[in-house]
């Protein structure tokens, strides 16, 4: 079966909107790259000195060290107050201000002083949601790879509709199921090569973009409580100590659970088709529809989101909820989507098998 | 080895495409000769198990094909009547795929496909792709797929369309040349193909066998039907209109049309040893007008 998986995947690569898809998915990578993350980088220390890309990284990280470790009102007051000098020395002194922008600006009112909030109001009385570390590299990462991974999504549709209904177009289905191996294994053949292809792209865009920020920034934002990040997404209100490398890591779980998942989807949506353009808008409606619910704020609903796809690769909307307690074990929510979305890649297996094996040509 | 088809009927809404067809095949070469519609492509997909009928089965071995699945395609070659393929596969490519579908191991698998397209006279073109193929190359290419795990039972649905005639004389050939222990059902309008390589003949109409037979026995249903009648200038396009003409000869001044019909169309009508093609005429020039 491996041959057969091998000439699967072989169709699935040459077809050439795949290589433009993959062309752009990369383009688009560069593009968020260099002007949200590390190579955007500009920060001028207090002697007037400006450091630009990694080189600004060591500065930045200096910057942040006095305000380190767990988070009190004295840390915030300490903030505040050291931004407004930097702004009275220059705007762009203030500008990559990193303990500002991911805490002060929630200690300010609407004339931007001081709003009296204590710490302790705003993110409980639990230090380990207030542990404050240098975790740019992270907020980068968590800043602009959902929107990748969305835009990933969109191309695996595209790229993996024509899987059944190609077979069909075609007439080669003819051919395939009146083959000794056409009626089962050429099924779970195809299946397996999608998978394959998907753990290939995103695995290899979530590890080189990973590999990148561990490169520049290090390890040491990890043990960054997850509450204090603003600027990638809204974190506050996750309810139980998450610390910065924990949500990558679930991040990453989400993420490729997600983009395995959304292929299940694609490839049971194109084996029940009868053209591959039938298949890709089917597949679209199911990706992108949660997309458009996910304004509606009612818990339940998004409860229910949480476990799609298109809502898993934004990450903070899935590990929002509390954890789930189950026979005195708790885990976290964010687990249910994953393993949801495994049994969709298990589920795609016996679905496309039994639609391929029955279709009558 | 025996295929048999038991009450076989496949009906569309209101149309019946096969009209419960019982037939026993053993060994040998079957011509299924039919017009468009007749039912020959939706009998053989329900051969293969791609079509589901509606009564009847199919049992090979006097097994259900359904039931026996996988050990059923191991002994099955198919050509369809409209041959799906991978335009930026390359012909060796495509059979690779194929034999691997086929359960063919790797190194059997190049060793047959080389051969099959040495065969086909496709060797020199089998890192070409397939996009590039004429429809007789095409056609070939099929041809040689359906033969990649040597099928007990081959089915061919119009094999020869697109082919020129030295390719069909090939093609002929090399059914002629397949071993006497398989059951090889074709399909064709081309009468003469039957005619050169059928050990039996299956003649269809409306979803029905209406004969099954060896050439020569076939050709008795329309003994007395055929007449050579010569005709001149006008007369012959009241001829054309009037009968069933299946020749039309120019000879002079005069016109020589061979007519297939019950009655004798003129005084001086020549009666004539009747041909596979007449009896064609005799049974599907009704359809092809209602057509």
């Amino acid at each position: 079966m491996s041959r057969l998986i091998g000439f699967e995947l072989e169709k699935i690569c040459r077809r050439k909107i795949v290589w433009a898809g993959l062309v752009a998915l990369i383009g688009l990578n560069l593009v968020f790259y260099i002007f949200t993350a590390m190579p955007s980088m500009g920060v001028m220390n207090d002697q007037g000195g400006y450091s630009k890309g990694a080189g600004a990284i060591a500065v930045d990280r200096e910057l942040t060290k006095p305000y380190e470790g767990v988070l009190t009102d004295d840390t915030v007051k300490q903030i505040l107050l050291d931004h407004q000098e930097k702004i009275e020395k220059t705007d762009f002194y203030a500008r990559m201000d990193y303990a500002y922008d991911s805490v002060g600006k929630l200690f300010l009112d609407e004339t931007g002083n001081y709003n009296g909030l204590s710490v302790k109001e705003l993110y409980g009385a639990d230090s380990s949601h207030r542990e404050f570390h240098y975790a740019r590299g992270e907020q980068q990462f968590l800043g602009y790879m959902p929107m990748l991974l969305l835009v990933m999504g969109y191309f695996l549709i595209v790229a993996l509709s024509p899987v059944f209904s190609d077979e069909y177009m075609r007439g080669t289905d003819a051919l395939i199921l009146t083959s000794k191996m056409g009626k089962k294994q050429c099924a779970i053949s195809k299946v397996t090569a999608s998978l394959i292809f998907t753990a290939v792209v995103a695995g290899v865009v979530i590890l080189v973009n990973w590999l990148l920020m561990v490169l520049f920034f290090g390890t040491e934002g990890w043990s960054m409580s997850i509450q204090l990040e603003m600027t990638a997404g809204d974190y506050s209100g996750v309810p139980y100590a998450m610390t910065m490398g924990q949500t990558i890591i679930y991040a990453v779980l989400l993420w490729m659970t997600a983009m395995c998942g959304l292929t299940g989807i694609v490839v049971i949506c194109s084996s029940f088709a009868k053209s591959s353009f039938m298949a890709l808008i089917t597949a679209l409606l199911i990706y992108t529809i949660p997309l458009t619910l996910s304004s509606l704020s009612f818990e339940w609903l998004q409860r229910i989101l949480s476990f799609m796809p298109v809502i898993m690769s934004t990450v903070g909307s899935v590990l929002q909820f509390p954890l789930v307690e189950l026979g005195g074990f708790a885990f976290n929510f964010g687990c249910l989507p994953m393993l949801t979305m495994v049994a969709v890649c298990i589920l795609s297996f016996v679905v496309t098998k039994r639609v391929f094996r029955r279709k009558m040509v | 080895m025996e295929l048999y088809l038991n009450h076989i009927s496949k009906v569309y809404d209101t149309k019946t495409a096969v009209d419960d067809v019982t037939l026993k095949l053993g060994p040998g070469i079957y011509g299924l000769l039919g017009a468009n519609g007749a039912g020959k492509t939706t009998l053989m997909r329900i051969i293969c198990d791609i079509q589901q009928a509606t009564g009847g089965r199919v049992e090979y071995d006097h097994e259900d094909i359904t039931g026996l699945g996988e050990e059923y395609r191991n002994v099955l070659g198919y050509l369809p009547q409209h041959f799906g393929y991978y335009p930026d596969f390359t012909a060796y490519k495509f059979m690779l795929y194929l034999a691997s579908l086929k359960g063919l191991s790797k190194g059997y698998a190049k060793e047959k496909s080389l051969q099959l397209l040495e065969e086909v006279g496709l060797m020199e073109v089998r890192n070409k792709k397939i996009k590039t193929f004429s429809g007789g190359m095409l056609q070939r290419l099929g041809i040689a797929q359906a033969l990649l795990n040597d099928p007990l039972v081959m089915v061919l649905d119009e094999p020869t369309v697109g082919l020129d005639p030295k390719e069909r004389v090939k093609f002929r050939n090399m059914i002629s040349s397949l071993s006497s222990d398989k059951i090889v059902i074709f399909s064709t309008h081309i009468v003469s193909d039957i005619e050169y390589i059928a050990d039996q003949i299956l003649v269809m109409k409306s979803g029905r066998i209406m004969h099954q037979g060896r050439p020569e026995e076939i050709t008795k249903e329309v003994e007395g039907k055929v007449w050579e009648c010569r005709v001149q200038g006008k007369e012959v396009d009241r001829y054309v209109a009037e009968y069933n003409v299946g020749n039309l000869k120019h000879e002079g001044s005069d016109t020589v049309l061979r007519i297939v019909s019950d009655e004798k169309p003129m005084e001086e009508a020549i009666q004539v040893a009747p041909t596979l093609e007449d009896l064609y005429l005799y049974y599907f020039e009704e359809a092809g007008e209602e057509q």
